[in-house]
């Protein structure tokens, strides 16, 4: 729940970065896990520090601490880019 | 139970809040913790319940000693001063997270929940998303519940409920509740705690309350 609200703007933007990124050339698989790394901690600090970070305490109530929640979606952010990247390594 | 909180020091870009404030929280117990703005209020609250972790604090429920958030869910259960339910959920999914089966059931029977059940949090009135945030930390299985203005944006009728729930819930649950809505707090109260310069005054006396600047006339000519 708490990282769909990071997942879906992030991949959509970077969707759209590795579909035209390189002017409407060809699609970049790598770029689009490039861009997914480093855009999905930008997204969680708007999403979270700004838009909803009274959210937070819904999520503490559940047990969760803010540090929690961030370390938590910064592993899979790096999950996600592995198989974006590893997959385009494998598709080359 | 208990909740004890002691030794509670807060500054704010060097300026002291909160100077050794400490209180002893039963269940049976509703706190009434009152103050001016600025007081502290709202910061002793996220002390006791984890989220703030100044430079020296101590929270204890029986015998454990609460660090963290991950400690202080299964003993605290916290109502901040605005909206925190997540907007783009439904209420249902919301709801079955923080509640048992039994309660989630229970809530969920309610003509006023009932229809709300499907629709997004975000998409609720202030009054409505309030209301259902005050059942469900006052229903959730932790036995102490914080509410940080639980009256604000309430209408009348539903305050009148909340107070009942309170009382209700104060028979298992020990409940810390903070609102400048102060009457409404004194009516269901059955200890008062001001917050005045920094240090808790726990009150002899309702009628303190005028001694220490809180209300501007005594309490009978209010």
């Amino acid at each position: 729940m708490y990282y769909k609200k990071v997942f879906y703007p992030t991949f959509f933007i970077t969707l759209g970065i590795g579909l035209f990124g390189a002017g409407f050339s060809e699609f970049s698989l790598g770029r689009f896990g490039q861009s997914f790394f480093i855009l999905a901690p930008t997204i969680l600090f708007i999403q979270y520090n700004l838009r909803f970070k009274n959210e937070y305490y819904f999520y503490g109530n559940l047990g969760f601490s803010k540090g929690k929640l961030i370390i938590y979606s910064l592993l899979v952010n790096v999950l996600v880019t592995f198989i974006l990247i590893g997959t385009s390594v494998l598709w080359n | 139970m208990e909740l004890k909180v002691d030794s509670v020091f807060v500054e704010y870009e060097f300026r002291p809040v909160l100077r050794g404030v400490h209180l002893i929280c039963k269940t049976g117990e509703i706190i009434g913790l009152l103050g001016l703005n600025g007081s502290g209020k709202s910061t002793l609250l996220k002390v006791i319940q984890r989220s703030l972790i100044p430079d020296a604090s101590f929270v204890k429920v029986d015998d454990d000693v609460i660090l963290s958030q991950s400690q202080s869910h299964k003993y605290i259960t916290y109502l901040p001063q605005e909206s925190f339910l997540p907007r783009q959920e439904k209420l249902k999914t919301v709801l079955a997270l923080q509640l048992n089966t039994e309660e989630y059931i229970s809530l969920s029977k309610r003509d006023n929940i009932a229809k709300l059940l499907n629709q997004r949090c975000g998409s609720l009135s202030g009054g409505e998303s309030r209301f259902i945030e005050i059942l469900m930390v006052l229903n959730s299985p932790a036995p102490f519940v914080l509410l940080d203005e639980p009256f604000n944006g309430l209408a009348p009728i539903y305050k009148d409920e909340v107070k009942e729930l309170i009382r209700l819930k104060s028979q298992s649950k020990g409940i810390i509740i903070t609102d400048h809505d102060y009457r409404n707090v004194l009516d269901i109260s059955t200890k008062e705690i001001l917050l005045f310069d920094g240090i808790s005054i726990h009150l002899k006396d309702k009628k303190e309350l005028y001694k220490y600047g809180y209300i501007p006339k005594p309490l009978d000519q209010l």
